[in-house]
């Protein structure tokens, strides 16, 4: 086990010693991940949205800014009375256009729109996933760490009095406050997940720190932050994963409730967005083409990150 | 659009809406006191628009249950506490007023009150104006409460002295000008006012006449609840709620009324074409209050409901047109759409530069694609319904159509692309519309119709363009090639920062937003700095209204008088803005968090203002006159472009015309405004 | 059945108070700090500058702020919620007129919800790693993935306006033509009430299926089971009645968890429904910044969790043998 003595060593013994079990774990664990289809599956998707993010306009026909019948910008000629009636265009296959989901009451591409907001709800899901572990696991670790002393007390008193205040009325509230920008609902977001993070990270901290490493260097020594940033925090860390994928799924999923009650910033392409739009202008139950597919992306990106969070679970669940 | 603030002040503000603005009525004394006589003769609806009624009159069946739809939750059913529409949807059954005026004409005809007449009195009051005697009598025969209670003159005294007491805030501007109302002895009331008011007619009969064995126990109006009373509200309309269910559903039954209902039976209503005299035929009407556009729509759609309030919503419009059993009526609107500009600051205080922001707004891609054609393209602050008080009124030129109405219409090289270059050298070379006919960024305008002429004859500030420098711009998608200079400063320095426009959050007008979207585009090409704000509609009535913080914002306003003045008045007057340049050195005395209507401050400065014109209309005593130097008026706001009309409603109000007939068409709001003279006449269809 | 003292129970008694207040005070500042005043929809032009001044006295607003506070914690725990004013009704009126229709629909999405997923997650955890587990769980993750308004459109599409077989809206038949009867107003109920509560189940039972799924698969390695095994029980016996009772005991406490679900739930599946309830009108109050209704709705809602924390931990204790709180033994 590597201990507080490791400062001694040189830079290179202490690296390879430190690494190389924890290189020969992420492996064993690669290994045990792979296992599981739904979190290959998972991996796939998120790659594919990765990629989507990254380069959208390889994959989607058009650019976001395309329109119906009038093209790329930019655009220098108008809609006939006609062409605007047609709209919402159900899919169409080069004639008049090409667009294999047809078009929203804009004109816009349903599947360009759809490819282009890979990158919000990606930015927003990681973004508030991570958000909510910088404060959850810290949190968790302290608390943790100096369980049944008055820091852990305080800690635990404030996540309870959180978890009375209820998740989307609170957000609605914050957004309320700060102003509809993607950047706060992702505080928004993140103000709110941390809860079960820190709850879960408390629980392994204390078992964690009953270990005989943690007392060693205790005896050793070493500082509270050494031992909890060296010691606990490794071996907490794929825990912190796991819910760092399961807040990136709740966030994905929260964002577009929050658009649904009008909360989001429009000017994004969104998946949210474009659900809200549907509704706005009421063709809900008229045009399918622009229903289901942000609907079925937002649920597949969600179900992804819920998929790689489960797997990964399981490959940090010490009983198995 | 539901976002409209209300300008009348019998009428309620929609939805959304945060405010209802009333207009302080004080116009010219009537000549004669006699309502028939005194109004509007112009305001004869354009051909085209002549109302028609569905079906025919003959042998009205009656009965039935007539059944409502609306969006929005009605939140009381006291009258005087709330200005929400929908709560009118069920007290305009409920309540009456001295005096009714006709969707038609545009009229003031008798009601509970049976005839009127004006007198200016030598005395002035607190005021400098004359104060005006209304002598008026009260139909009491025949008329009763809806709870059969008898009903007395001592009502209508008691009515106006507790409202005078109470004064109750959507009633505000109308209570105003009354000095007292007491028992007369030629006729049966006399009111005073402390200002001459050619509309009283409108203004202070328009207010409900309250029973008094109801309201004299109830000290403070606005915690009381006629719904929590037994028989629920009263009053001397023609329905009675029997139930109320305000999160879901309201019923308003006619054939349960105590006593009889004879104002509809009036002698005008047979007169006027389109109105049936004699109803309501039908036994009751139910209302349905919805959470979501989607699911009123979809209930119309399944025959859950034979209306809905105000309006269909675009995206169903062809889905009525294919249905057997519904029809679209016609009306028009009876209010405007606007961007309205901060007058106060620069460079929003120099005309040139407020016109240029009219040459950037492409009308067309609202009327024709955003709105799909259920729209008309805005020029002055009176809609295209309210002929008479247009400036195209004794012009050859066509209403809307006319080239007189196109000088601040969309500049463009071709369809959709400003002309960046043209509209660059109206401002670099110090050009401005004033009123003259001439050339302006290649567009032929014939000069004003009126003869009016704007409030500048030249621009205010020097303008040229440059590199571009500010972040706006820099980083717009846009990428101008220049950037505007004012008098040699960039305008982010001028104005410290660039300019912003407020608007609402997306799903509230999904439609709007786009639009803004594509002027701000527009705009930062040509090369000026702009940017959005998202707001909610509270927020922005607060920002705009109540501290004019603010640049530029968008809004709509309905229920506008027919009687121009009125509006004009309240809306484009500088008694109606805050000064804040006063402000600045005195205190904050002048100012007030009030919400004043006119936020862009228009005629609080010189080069800048109607208000002259405005106060001419509201002294003339000849409705003829009137109306002309209304025309003048809005001509002269026009000009001034303080406040950007973009646009007004086609509406189209679906009915269930396989059961039901006579409705009348063509008139303003026929789903809103005057939903009461439909519910009056609606009848079974045999 | 001694194992909850009496001190214990004070002791998370007081805990819970306490927590109530902190989260009073976080409320008031919370709503507080939103830009604009919900007197501003009752300020119309032409107002005196007395009138908007009564109007401001009327609602308190002319208090100073600590006043205010004071007034809204000892107001609040007498059970006066002050007038909205937007409703022009007492704000206690309309919570109790509210209140029991959220209830409802809380109350039966819950109990479904916690009947399927501890059943699924019962049946998966014990056939863990199984084909079955794995195509099960995996679909259940795609349902638990969707978003609830998208999901009731779809129900909505299907149910009522392609085929019209139940009601979109509302909780009992407006204007009905029947007589009300404690059968009719029940059929009434069931018939309104099946699309929203198809549309928060659909998506809600999974909650409860993730806990009970991995502590079921944890149990099967416990001695009691190979004991019961051993005795020659069948495979079905020993999965119900000797795993699954010990794996519900984390699944009573995530109960919590499943009632936040539900807040949030029902705030879109009541604006979806029309369905009159609580979660219509905390969205609209704190956009209409109805303070006095949005304190409230925030306020019970609070209380509910609270209250629902408090009987998990006391359920809790009660269950399991190997946590004994403030017994010194």
């Amino acid at each position: 086990m590597a201990t507080g003595q490791g400062d001694t060593e040189t830079e290179g013994e202490s690296y390879t010693r430190r690494w190389e079990p924890r290189l020969e774990r992420m492996k064993r664990g690669w290994s045990r991940y792979t296992e599981h289809k739904i979190g290959v599956v998972g991996l796939i998707i998120l790659g594919i949205y990765t990629l989507w993010a990254i380069a959208p306009s390889v994959f989607a026909p058009h650019s976001a800014d395309w329109v119906a019948y009038l093209g790329e910008p930019p655009v220098q000629s108008r809609m006939s009375a006609e062409q605007v009636r047609s709209l919402p265009h159900p899919p169409a296959f080069g004639d008049p256009f090409f667009a294999p989901l047809g078009t929203n009451a804009n004109g816009k591409g349903i599947l360009s729109l759809v490819i282009y907001s890979a990158r919000n709800a990606m930015y927003i899901g990681l973004a508030a996933g991570l958000l909510s572990s910088l404060v959850g696991v810290p949190l968790g670790l302290i608390s943790g760490f100096y369980g049944d002393t008055w820091i852990d007390e305080a800690i635990q008193r404030f996540v309870d009095i959180m978890y009375g205040l209820p998740f989307l009325p609170f957000l609605i509230v914050l957004v309320a406050i700060r102003g509809i920008t993607t950047t706060n609902i992702i505080i928004g977001i993140a103000v709110t997940s941390w809860l079960n993070n820190c709850i879960t990270i408390r629980g392994e901290t204390l078992s964690l720190k009953e270990r005989s490493y943690v007392e060693s260097a205790k005896v050793a020594g070493a500082s509270d932050t050494r031992i909890i940033f060296r010691h606990i925090m490794p071996n907490v860390l794929p825990i912190s994963f796991v819910f760092l994928a399961q807040d990136a799924a709740g966030a994905v999923i929260a964002q577009a409730s929050l658009a649904y009650l009008g909360l989001a910033d429009f000017t994004a392409n969104s998946w949210g967005i474009m659900l809200e739009n549907i509704k706005s202008q009421g063709y809900i139950f008229s045009a399918w083409w622009w229903l289901i597919p942000p609907g079925v992306a937002l649920m597949l990106m969600a179900a992804s990150f819920y998929f790689i969070g489960f797997s990964m679970e399981d490959v940090t669940n010490p009983q198995r | 659009m539901s976002e409209k603030q209300s300008g009348s002040s019998r009428r309620r503000f929609l939805q959304g809406t945060g405010v209802a603005a009333v207009s302080a009525g004080l116009a010219g004394c009537s000549g004669e006191g006699d309502s028939e006589t005194e109004t509007t003769e112009e305001s004869t609806p354009t051909e085209d628009q002549t109302p028609t009624e569905v079906g025919d009159a003959e042998d009205i069946p009656e009965g039935g249950i007539f059944n409502f739809g609306m969006g929005t939750a009605p939140n009381t059913l006291n009258d005087l506490a709330s200005s929400s529409a929908y709560v009118g949807v069920i007290t305009d059954r409920i309540y009456e007023s001295g005096a009714a005026i006709d969707p038609v004409n545009f009229e003031m005809h008798p009601n509970v009150f049976t005839d009127w007449e004006a007198e200016v009195l030598d005395e002035t009051g607190e005021t400098d104006q004359p104060n005006v005697e209304i002598g008026f009598d009260v139909r009491t025969d025949g008329l009763t409460w809806n709870d059969g209670t008898e009903f007395t003159v001592d009502d209508v005294i008691f009515t106006y002295n507790y409202l005078l007491e109470q004064n109750p805030g959507g009633f505000a501007a109308s209570l105003a000008p009354i000095e007292s109302v007491e028992e007369g002895d030629d006729r049966d009331c006399l009111m005073t006012l402390n200002q001459p008011n050619g509309t009283f007619a409108y203004d202070q009969f328009g207010l409900p006449i309250l029973p008094r064995h109801r309201w004299e126990d109830v000290d403070d109006y606005q915690t009381y609840e006629p719904a929590d009373t037994d028989f629920g509200p009263v009053g001397l309309g023609p329905g009675v709620v029997t139930q109320y269910n305000p999160d879901t559903s309201v019923e308003v039954s006619f054939a349960e009324r105590e006593g009889e209902y004879n104002l509809s039976d009036l002698d005008w209503r047979s007169e006027v074409p389109g109105v049936i005299p004699g109803g309501p035929f039908v036994d009751a009407m139910r209302i349905r209050v919805y959470s979501s556009q989607s699911a009123l729509h979809q209930a119309l759609f399944e025959g859950d409901i034979d209306t809905l309030y105000e309006n269909i919503r675009t995206s169903r419009i062809q889905d009525a047109e294919d249905s057997d059993r519904l029809e679209l009526l016609d009306g028009f609107d009876t209010g405007y759409g606007h961007y309205s500009f901060n007058t106060r600051r620069t460079p929003l205080d120099d005309t040139a530069f407020r016109q240029v922001l009219g040459f950037a707004y492409d009308d067309v891609y609202w009327t024709e694609q955003l709105q799909r054609g259920y729209a008309q393209e805005g020029d002055f602050v009176m809609p295209p319904g309210y002929t008479a008080v247009r400036p195209e009124t004794d012009s050859d030129q066509e209403v809307l159509e006319g080239s007189a109405t196109q000088a601040f219409s969309f500049r463009q090289t071709s369809p959709s692309v400003p002309d960046v270059e043209g509209i660059r050298s109206f401002l670099t070379e110090g050009q401005i519309i004033t009123g003259e006919g001439g050339t302006y960024v290649g567009q032929e305008y014939p000069g004003s119709l009126t003869g009016v002429t704007a409030g500048q004859s030249e621009p205010k500030h020097d303008y040229s363009f440059g590199s571009v420098e500010s972040d706006v711009l820099v980083n717009a998608d846009e990428e101008p090639d220049q950037e505007i200079r004012i008098d040699g400063e960039l305008l982010t320095d001028v104005h410290d920062g660039p300019l912003t426009m407020l608007l609402s959050p997306a799903q509230e007008a999904p439609q709007t937003a786009q639009m803004v979207d594509d002027w701000i585009s527009s705009l930062r090409q040509i090369g000026i700095p702009v940017d959005r704000e998202v707001v909610s509609f509270n927020t922005r009535v607060q920002r705009a209204y109540g501290s004019e913080d603010f640049d530029m914002f968008t809004m709509g306003w309905v229920n506008l008088s027919p009687f121009a003045t009125n509006t004009l008045y309240s809306l484009h007057h500088s008694d109606n803005a805050d000064d804040h340049s006063v402000a600045e050195s005195e205190g904050d005395d002048d100012n007030t968090d009030t919400l004043l209507n006119n936020p862009m401050g228009y005629g609080v400065f010189e080069d800048a203002g109607a208000d002259d014109l405005i106060d001419e209309a509201r002294t003339t005593l000849d409705p003829d006159e009137r109306n002309q130097v209304s025309r003048q008026a809005v001509e002269r706001i026009y000009l001034d472009f303080a406040t950007m009309v973009t646009g007004y409603e086609v509406t189209k109000w679906p009915v269930n015309s396989a059961d039901w007939t006579g409705f009348v068409e063509n008139i303003p709001g026929p789903g809103s405004t005057y939903l009461g003279t439909q519910i009056l006449q609606v009848h079974r269809n045999e | 059945m001694t194992r909850i003292s009496g001190t214990y129970l004070a002791k998370r008694l007081v805990v819970s108070y306490l927590t109530l207040l902190v989260i009073m005070t976080l409320l008031f500042v919370l709503l507080r700090s939103m830009p604009g005043s919900f007197i501003s929809s009752m300020i119309t032009s032409g107002m005196t500058a007395e009138q908007i001044e009564q109007i401001r006295e009327t609602w308190g607003l002319n208090e100073p702020l600590w006043k205010q506070y004071l007034d809204f914690m000892i107001n609040y725990q007498t059970g006066n919620f002050g007038r909205s004013p937007t409703y022009n009704a007492p704000v206690a009126d309309l919570m109790i007129r509210r209140m029991p229709r959220t209830l409802i629909l809380f109350g039966a999405t819950f109990l479904i919800g916690f009947i399927i997923g501890p059943l699924v997650g019962m049946y998966l955890g014990w056939w863990r790693g199984t084909k079955k587990d794995k195509s099960i769980f995996s679909t259940s993750l795609l349902l638990y993935s969707m978003p609830s308004f998208w999901i009731s459109w779809l129900f909505i599409w299907v149910f009522n306006y392609e085929f019209n077989l139940l009601p979109s809206a509302y909780m009992f038949t407006q204007f009905p033509e029947f007589q009300w009867t404690a059968v009719t107003v029940m059929r009434d109920v069931l018939y309104h009430i099946a699309l929203p509560i198809m549309s928060l189940t659909f998506i809600g039972w999974v909650g409860a299926m993730l806990i009970m799924r991995p502590t079921m698969n944890q149990v099967t390695d416990e001695g009691y089971v190979f004991l019961a095994r051993a005795k020659g029980l069948s495979e079905r016996t020993v999965m119900i009645k000797h795993a699954a009772r010990n794996a519900l005991i984390p699944v009573a406490t995530g109960a919590v968890v499943g009632l936040a679900f539900l807040i949030d739930g029902s705030i879109i599946i009541e604006n979806v429904f029309s369905w009159p309830g609580m979660g219509q009108i905390i969205v609209s109050s704190v956009l209409e910044r109805d303070f006095p209704v949005a304190q409230a709705t925030f306020f019970l809602l609070a209380v509910l969790v609270v209250i629902m924390r408090l009987l998990t931990d006391i359920v809790y204790t009660y269950l399991d043998p190997r946590i004994k709180f403030g017994e010194s033994e």
